[in-house]
């Protein structure tokens, strides 16, 4: 017998290859199946909507969230609808005091419309609960600093800003005519105005075009919702004002005084995505933290007259209807995310729960609807619940998905939107005060370096029986809130406070 | 980066395989197993710990030193130690 090979027994070949063939059964649970070569080629970054493998599609309209379709209708924002959020940054109260509760409190007694009791007695608590929060993880932590307000307030000087109120980018509206969100600046010249036909390409190819512009203009994703007799009733019916969106068999969309009126033919609804600055979001609830989500509403006006622009530019309408619809039923719907107990943010399972502002314009120009998906983030949010444990306000449902609100107070009031029409989680609107500490601490909020990350994604989305066990790792290994006053410390912080590698992994 | 790891991780494996063969060293297919796991723990472990402080999580970057840089060892060790034991007794 050769020397240089080591003799194996029949009897211990057979148990080999028995042992083999175990090994082999149980990692098949978890692999993956591709039926064909398509299914394995579709596995890039060259597919205009990624989808790695354990990324299941569902069918249209038919999420990880059950909804009644027959019992929902479009909305009337009309009615009240009290929330904590507004009243509980330090430019409202104008005070940066560690105890500014009675300053608060005088500054909302003193509203011409009072806000509620409810809400009241959430922001008689809120600037505390802040501070014990951060100080019970962080006992060295000293407190917000000047620095700390001067970020957030410079991050929300230009959130939310109206371009269409100041005649627009070089004036080519008058400075009295002041243009429509709606209908948008139209400042780009038309296709006919420049003696080309109007863009004509397949559904496909347009999203991939419409992708292409939007990662330019600094969108992660986009997603895209058909508007059909169940999704139309996701689009108000009246606006907070009171005006009435009606669909009309017409060419133009128009925003008259007394309506808007969105053409039939406009029916390809384009969600797309924006990312909040990552370390800070870790410093939530912190001043400093704070500043996360007015830096991404900064983006969100200028992202959304680009787009406009560049539909216009191909010869289509792109009618902004960020005021006349929710974020999360389409984003859910379109596949962005799944809908989990973050409940007012779609959990991603590429980002997590870090998506802020995700908007939505619709458009004549056709392209391809992207569906629903499920990768186990909605089956996670069952037993995890890590962003419940780490709100100071107590404003999340700790429970299973249910068709009402969890808390009676906001049931009686009936303070939802469209809130009976689907099984799921619901903040507490009086006692949310959108501190965003739950977006920092979701387990699905990775920076994707690690490829244990991707490992759990893939586990959990096949099976849930390690879950329990992924949201006590998670602690374990430190994952969630950061201390604040770090983020001053950091050796570089990424520029628009995005990690670069999050833009580059997808 | 993992060009290079991958490089010398092959280069060594080979390295090791044919020195056993120079030094009449027999290893038994489940020795070969437990140094594999052993080995693909190992470069798991680097992969995280690298990623953790990437990340800039540096408990989680200990933590996976700890979890599975520890078993890695333990599992190399022991792979070794079942190969120089049946050499002595043989």
């Amino acid at each position: 017998m050769s020397k240089f090979h080591s003799t194996v027994t029949r009897r211990d070949f057979k148990k080999g290859i028995g042992q083999v063939g175990a090994g082999l059964g149980a990692a098949a649970a978890t692999a993956p199946v591709f039926h064909d070569l398509d299914e394995v080629m579709a596995q890039s970054n060259a597919d205009p909507q990624y989808r790695p493998w354990w990324i299941k599609e569902r069918d249209f309209e038919d999420p990880t969230t059950e909804i009644d379709w027959q019992l929902s209708h479009r909305a009337d924002r009309t009615k009240p609808f009290q929330n904590a959020a507004g009243y509980t940054s330090s430019r409202f109260s104008g005070t940066t005091s560690l105890e500014p509760t009675a300053a608060l409190l005088a500054k909302l007694d003193a509203l011409p419309t009072p806000v509620s009791p409810q809400i009241r007695d959430a922001l008689a608590t809120w600037p505390m609960a802040q501070w014990d929060f951060v100080k019970k993880k962080f006992p060295e932590w000293e407190g917000n600093t000047v620095r700390d307000y001067a970020m957030e307030a410079a991050s929300a000087s230009l959130a939310f800003y109206n371009f269409h109120a100041y005649g627009g980018y070089r004036n080519y509206n008058a400075a009295t005519h002041k243009s429509s969100s709606f209908t948008g600046l139209e400042t780009a010249n038309t296709p006919e105005g420049l003696g080309f036909a109007k863009w004509q390409g397949t559904p496909e190819e347009n999203l991939k075009m419409v992708r292409g512009a939007m990662r330019t203009f600094g969108c992660e994703e986009v997603a895209v919702v058909e508007v059909t007799t169940n999704t139309i009733k996701l689009v108000n019916a009246k606006n907070t004002s009171g005006k009435p969106i009606n669909f009309k068999s017409v060419d133009k969309a128009t925003d008259v005084g007394s309506e808007y009126v969105i053409p039939n033919k406009c029916k390809y609804m384009i969600i797309y995505t924006n990312l909040q600055p990552t370390y800070l979001t870790q410093r939530c609830p912190a001043q400093v933290g704070l500043s996360a989500n007015k830096n991404s509403y900064t983006r969100m006006p200028v992202q959304r007259v680009q787009l406009q622009e560049f539909l216009r530019g191909l010869g289509y309408q792109g009618l902004q209807v960020d005021g006349l619809t929710q974020s999360c039923s389409w984003s859910v719907l379109g596949g962005i995310g799944e809908h989990g107990r973050e409940a007012m943010n779609v959990v991603s399972p590429f980002y997590g729960a870090n998506y802020r502002g995700i908007q939505r314009m619709l458009t004549d120009l056709p392209l391809a609807p992207t569906k629903p998906i499920d990768a186990g983030v909605a089956s996670f949010c069952l037993t995890c619940k890590k962003c419940a444990d780490n709100c100071p306000y107590s404003a999340f449902s700790t429970g299973d998905p249910e068709w009402e609100h969890w808390l009676e107070e906001e049931r009686t009031a009936d303070n939802v939107i469209d809130g009976h029409v689907y099984k799921g989680w619901r903040l507490s609107n009086y006692r949310c005060p959108r501190c965003q500490a739950c977006q920092g601490v979701c387990v699905f909020t990775k920076i994707p370096d690690s490829g244990i990350h991707n490992i759990v994604r893939a586990m959990s989305s096949t099976t849930s029986i390690f879950n329990g066990f992924f949201r006590q790792m998670d602690d374990f290994f430190g994952y969630g809130t950061k201390e604040p006053e770090s983020w001053w410390d950091m050796k570089s912080q990424p520029v628009w406070g995005i990690e670069p590698r999050y833009w580059t992994s997808i | 980066m993992w060009l290079i790891i991958g490089l010398v991780a092959g280069a060594a494996v080979l390295g090791l395989v044919l020195w056993m063969r120079g030094k009449d060293i027999s290893v038994k297919w489940y020795e070969w197993l437990i140094g594999a796991l052993g080995l693909a723990l190992l470069l798991f472990t680097i992969q995280n710990f690298a990623g953790s402080l990437a990340e800039l999580e540096s408990t989680a970057a200990n933590m996976f030193l700890l979890v599975s840089g520890l078993p890695a060892v333990i599992l190399l060790a022991v792979s070794w130690q079942l190969v120089a034991r049946r050499q002595r007794a043989g």
